[in-house]
Formats: structure tokens, C-alpha cells, sequence
């Protein structure tokens, strides 16, 4: 097939081609029943053409119509007036395979449905506990990227995945909480997690008992899952450079060097960690993924790239243009994306605050330009430097810019969420993780009652 | 999609085969700039298998996939769905496409974008602006083996238009998505230019209390999102 693929490249300009099979297995169940278990297998091409003033692309599943999508992608990128050049291109050459340690797609369907059953009956038996909702994910990604430049990239990316979203309810009160495992290549994560299933089940159960936290501002600390995904939201998309093209208002705010928060704050984009929902050799466009400083010593310090980006910025490509499969064109994306450990332990952190919060546990939120809005699973109150009572239904929102600038301190410790995900220009990508060490964030506005 | 069909009943006591051809074009201009043509050509494939009352699935892109009838094989087997049975009823035709749609060229496309955008900045040249219009056709078709067989043509023309920032975010937005080329509207451009002047007057409000009007949209995911997942 690759030497079909490129027999088909046009020469002139620009020219790549993503052939892609994409496999997914799926286990999903709701209360104690499994409902789905199902295999989908898509294969397709794109292909996208730079001889103009911008990418004419086109997407085919039929591997005949290759030389009609040249065609049709060439005739596009013409019709868009200028002639943009690629600038940066990493040539390579690699063949990339899974090895994991326990590869998920050697487990048959009916043991992966006897440990998921495992796990809701153990869920369903706590006491307070009446809906639970199971998604099991299996995905496999086997790419070709070719272009005209000389790369020529096969590359399996694997992930698997086991979240469950559980309810409590008493009387009037219902609680919601999530939980995951896996996000990685390899099955042996989601194994032996009785004592995280009841310990979340718990917990789940003791919010209802919680009283409903009182709106206002307030000093708290964020552990790294609710960390993770401010910086992810908050800060990350700011930071793929495709936002940024023709944007000249985002540009000057996103200047390299403009310092955002304290010198002690570092955030940084990596792809190569292994293990975690964003981990990846190659981007879709066969650049090297790159671990990426974007906030270093407390001032921006770069950002994320695909070719195009690095090339009108002239920048270095970092290896992060990613598409969700053939049906999509590759966008700016983040690989693994966190705020490095500080120096600070969780005691210092709680005892340095007299009246606030700590959050615990993402349960989404949106952002919309520099501001955002976040809910959370729960929080304790800080008093008087302890952890006290436990509260519910708290929501946190700020400004990117304002909030980054009141972190105080930033503890010693990575975590990252099991959990990957995020959405973009229509595309939801699983192969994407956050993670962070856990701030102290001052005056923080918190939604409540 | 008979010899799936025929192939799929070797193993199965009933099926229904749904191929649907999908070709689409979208446009996209910011600040008055094209910026990206796409195009898809596409064959989706679906099969439904029915074997001792219970009922699976498969999807796929080639209709000579191999793997097809064994993973609608362990969809049954895995998940344990009970089966109905497929109907074999005459239709009545629905109209759901238009010629008009389905003519439409690339070049057309461009033009249009770039007439909407056009309109805007002629009643507001200072708003930068960011247009998009999909051209989707579909051809579906879905066989039984109960005796059903039917096919319909599908067209949806989809344009949306929004505003940009001063501070580079999307500002207000309105969209069309209909079977047929849909009018762009003089008043929704001038509700999308008030909206736009309205986004960029933001004021930071304090975390306090205060009595709020939803408009529909956020009404409805207000209703979705809160009361609907509430209901256990």
C-alpha cells in the first residue's frame, strides 16, 4: 500500500497522504447490566495538498480514488488565492509498533466483560449507590503518513480505557462523581482496582451527607486532577499555535516571554512520557512528538506546533498536529500537557490557608475565550490550616489570566488523570492527558449556594 | 450488499444491510481570507444480524470487509440484545434533498462565502468575521431480509458565521444547517452585529447571586444537563 500511496504524490508544493485503519472496542453498561459490546474497523485516507495560499484536502475511504483525491486537493489549494510555503519540515523515516507488556487486544471480549461485571457489582453493592454508567474503550490507530519531502511513517498508536460515572442519592440529594483507569497501552492498569472502586463508591456516598458549599471567593487548593484540566483548558488551547494564525490579538497576548504567573511556575507539553493517554512517538503530519516548555520560570516560553504553524511562525515543528482518524485533517493539539511539581507538600499548602477549599476531582467544564468555568466532583473546608467537613455541588470560575497570576505555591508531586479526552474543531481525541502537581490557588471565585 | 446479505444469513436467522455514500465540500474563510477547502468521499457500511432472538452490529467502510460478519458475530454474542423483527413495509418517499444543493459547485461555494462575508462588512467594516459552508450529499440505501429494500437521496447545506474579537476569540455566531440552500437573513446579520458589539463590551461580574432570563439554547441544555440526568 505505501508504494501505491506514493506512486499517487503530486510533486509540485506540498503533499502528504494519511492512510489510517482505525479499530475500537467497546464495552459500555449502565446500572449492573453490560449493554454494548461491540468492534468497529474504518479505514480511509487524506490527503492534502499545498499549492496555493492554503491546504485543499480531501478524505476517501475507497483507496481507489486516491489519484481523483490529488487531483480534487490540488485544484482546492489553488483556488485559495497566495502561495503559502512549508518552511519546516522534519523529514522521517520509522516504523513504530506497540509493545506492551499486556496487550489489551490478546484478552478476549468475555474476560474483559467479567472484570468490567467485577467492577459494577462491587460499585452497585455500597449501600447509596443507584445508577452507574461503564464505558470500556480499546483503540487501535495504524497509520501511514507519506509526503512528498521523503517521510514515510507507519506507526500503531494503542489505548485502553475503563471510566465509570456513578450516582449517590438520598432523598432529594443526588451526587456524581467519575472515575477512570487505564488510558494507556497496556491492560494491566485496569486490573486489581477493587479498593479504588469502593473507596470512590464511599465517597460518593459520604457528599450527600455534605453541605452545599456557600458561593463566594476563596483560597483553595486544587489536587491534580482539577489542576490538570484547568491548565489543559484554561491554558493549553491558548497555547496550540493554529489559534493563533491570522490572530494577531491572541498573538500579542500570547508573546513569548510575557510573564503569567510565579517564577517557580513551569508547564510543559510531553508526548514521550510513556504511559498516559497522550503519549505518542509521531504526530499525523510524521514529526517527532517534542517535549515542549510553555510556561518556564513563570513566563511564556513556547508553544505547540503542527508544520504549517511552525512554518508561518517560524518556529521548530514540536510534533503535535493530531487527527482523531482519516476523516479529519490534522489540528494543533496537546500531547500530555501538566504543571511541573513545585516545591511545596500538600500539608504546607492546606496549613498556609485559614478559610478555603480543597477540590478534588474534575467533573468537566468549558471555557469561553479567557475565562472558564469548572465543575468538581466535591471539596473539603480549610479551616484554620486543617481539613475539616466535606461540601458539595461546587463549581469554580475565574480568568485564565488573573487566575494564573494568583497561584501561591505548587506542590511536589505529578499525578495524572487516567482520564484522557478533549474536543476540538470537531474532533474528539481519547489520546489526549493533563495532569499537574497540586496548586494553592488565592481568591479563587467558587459557585455555590 | 446482496452477497453480504446472502453471506451474512449463512450464519444468521435474519439481517439488514445499510450502505450510505457520503460526498461533502466545505469551505472555510477567515477575515476575508479562504483559508481551507475539504472534501470527503466516503462509504459507510452497517449490518445487523439476528441469530437464536438475540440481535448485533458492525460498521464499516468497504462492503467487502472480511471482518464484518464476525464482529456483528460478537456484538450478539457479547451483549446480549434482544431482537425485533426487520419490517418489510412499503414506504411513502420523503423528499429529503435538493437539486439545487446537489449542483452547487465549488466555485459557487466560494462565492457564497465570500458574498456573506461581503454583507457583513458592508454593514459593519470594522467586525472581522469567520464564514463556513459544508455542501453534504448522501445516498442511503438499506436492504432486509425480510424483503425490504429501499434508497433515498439526502442533501444539507450547512453555513455558519461568526465574529472575531478584538482579542482574537469568536465572538457572536448564527448558523443555518436545512435540506435546502437557506437565505442568509438582513436581521440575522444585524442580530449577529449586536451580538458581536454586546461580546466585546464583557464586564467581569462578581460571584453573587442574582435573578437570570436563559435563553432557549441555554434553556435547553439547562434542561438536559441538570433535570434530565437528575431523574434516576
Amino acid at each position: 500500500m505505501i508504494k501505491k500511496l506514493k506512486e499517487s504524490m503530486i510533486q509540485e508544493g506540498f503533499c502528504d497522504v494519511r492512510y489510517q485503519t482505525f479499530t475500537l472496542t467497546s464495552i459500555k453498561g449502565s446500572k449492573d447490566k453490560i449493554h454494548t459490546a461491540n468492534v468497529i474497523k474504518k479505514s480511509g485516507g487524506n490527503v492534502r495538498v499545498l499549492t496555493g495560499g492554503g491546504f485543499g484536502t480531501y478524505c476517501f475511504t475507497d483507496l481507489k480514488d486516491i489519484d481523483t483525491a490529488m487531483v480534487q486537493a490540488k485544484k482546492a489549494s489553488d483556488m485559495i488565492e497566495g502561495q503559502k510555503v512549508l518552511s519546516k519540515i522534519e523529514v522521517n523515516v520509522a516504523n513504530v509498533k506497540v509493545d506492551t507488556p499486556m496487550d489489551p487486544r490478546k484478552i478476549s471480549i468475555k474476560e474483559k466483560k467479567q472484570l468490567i461485571q467485577h467492577y459494577m457489582d462491587l460499585f452497585l453493592s455500597v449501600e447509596g449507590i443507584v445508577n452507574l454508567e461503564t464505558d470500556y474503550y480499546e483503540q487501535l490507530l495504524d497509520t501511514v503518513i507519506v509526503n512528498n519531502q521523503g517521510t514515510q511513517v507507519s506507526q500503531e498508536e494503542l489505548i485502553c480505557g475503563l471510566s465509570f460515572r456513578i450516582t449517590s442519592k438520598k432523598k432529594d440529594v443526588s451526587q456524581i462523581t467519575r472515575l477512570s483507569f487505564g488510558g494507556t497501552e497496556s491492560f494491566e492498569s485496569i486490573l486489581d482496582q477493587d479498593k479504588a472502586v469502593l473507596d470512590k463508591a464511599k465517597q460518593t456516598v459520604d457528599l450527600l451527607d455534605a453541605e452545599p458549599v456557600k458561593g463566594g471567593q476563596y483560597d483553595v487548593v486544587l489536587d491534580a486532577e482539577v489542576s490538570g484540566l484547568f491548565i489543559h483548558e484554561a491554558f493549553g488551547h491558548l497555547s496550540e499555535s493554529d489559534n493563533l494564525i491570522g490572530n494577531d490579538a491572541l498573538a500579542q497576548t500570547m508573546t513569548i516571554g510575557k510573564p503569567f504567573a510565579v517564577d517557580t511556575f513551569n508547564v510543559i507539553d510531553d508526548p514521550t512520557l510513556k504511559g498516559f493517554p497522550g503519549s505518542y512517538v509521531y504526530d499525523h503530519e510524521g514529526t517527532k512528538g517534542k517535549k515542549t516548555y510553555l510556561i518556564k520560570d513563570g513566563m511564556l516560553a513556547g508553544r505547540l506546533h503542527g508544520i504549517e504553524s511552525a512554518s508561518l511562525l517560524d518556529e521548530t515543528p514540536t510534533g503535535h498536529a493530531r487527527a482523531k482518524n482519516f476523516g479529519f485533517t490534522p489540528l494543533v493539539r496537546m500531547g500530555n500537557i501538566y504543571i511541573d511539581k513545585g516545591q511545596h507538600t500538600m500539608d504546607e499548602m492546606i496549613g498556609s490557608i485559614d478559610n478555603g477549599l480543597y477540590l478534588f476531582g474534575s467533573a468537566g467544564g468549558q471555557t469561553s475565550g479567557d475565562t472558564f468555568t469548572f465543575a468538581v466532583q466535591g471539596a473539603y473546608k480549610i479551616e484554620h490550616g486543617q481539613l475539616t467537613s466535606m461540601v458539595r455541588d461546587v463549581a469554580l470560575t475565574g480568568h485564565l489570566f488573573t487566575t494564573l497570576n494568583n497561584i501561591e505555591m505548587i506542590g511536589d508531586t505529578v499525578g495524572f488523570s487516567k482520564a484522557g479526552g478533549c474536543g476540538k474543531g470537531g474532533q474528539i481525541l481519547i489520546q489526549s492527558g493533563k495532569g499537574s502537581a497540586p496548586i494553592k490557588i488565592k481568591n479563587m471565585g467558587i459557585g455555590g449556594q | 450488499m446482496n452477497t453480504l446479505l446472502n453471506e451474512a444469513l449463512k450464519v444468521a436467522d435474519a439481517c439488514d444491510v445499510y450502505v450510505r455514500e457520503v460526498e461533502s465540500t466545505s469551505v472555510s474563510m477567515s477575515k476575508g481570507v479562504l483559508k481551507q477547502i475539504q472534501t470527503e468521499k466516503k462509504t459507510e457500511v452497517a449490518l445487523r444480524l439476528v441469530k437464536d432472538g438475540l440481535i448485533g452490529s458492525a460498521v464499516a467502510t468497504d462492503i467487502q470487509d472480511d471482518s464484518l460478519i464476525q464482529r456483528a458475530l460478537i456484538s450478539l454474542e457479547n451483549q446480549g440484545s434482544q431482537a425485533g423483527e426487520f419490517p418489510s413495509v412499503k414506504f411513502k418517499a420523503v423528499k429529503a434533498s435538493s437539486k439545487d444543493v446537489a449542483d452547487l459547485s465549488l466555485e459557487e461555494m466560494v462565492e457564497e462565502v465570500q458574498t456573506v462575508n461581503d454583507r457583513i462588512k458592508a454593514k459593519a467594516e470594522d467586525v472581522q468575521t469567520s464564514i463556513g459552508l459544508t455542501r453534504t450529499l448522501k445516498k442511503v440505501h438499506l436492504i432486509n431480509s425480510a424483503g425490504f429494500e429501499g434508497h433515498y437521496d439526502y442533501s444539507n447545506y450547512s453555513l455558519g458565521m461568526s465574529t472575531i474579537t478584538d482579542q482574537g476569540f469568536h465572538g457572536a455566531s448564527k448558523s443555518y444547517s436545512s435540506g435546502a440552500i437557506a437565505e442568509v437573513m438582513d436581521h440575522h446579520i444585524d442580530d449577529l452585529i449586536l451580538h458581536h458589539r454586546l461580546s466585546d463590551k464583557k464586564i467581569q461580574l462578581d460571584n453573587e447571586v442574582m435573578p437570570v432570563i436563559f435563553c432557549r439554547k441555554s434553556n435547553g441544555v439547562f434542561d438536559v444537563t441538570c433535570i434530565g440526568r437528575s431523574q434516576w
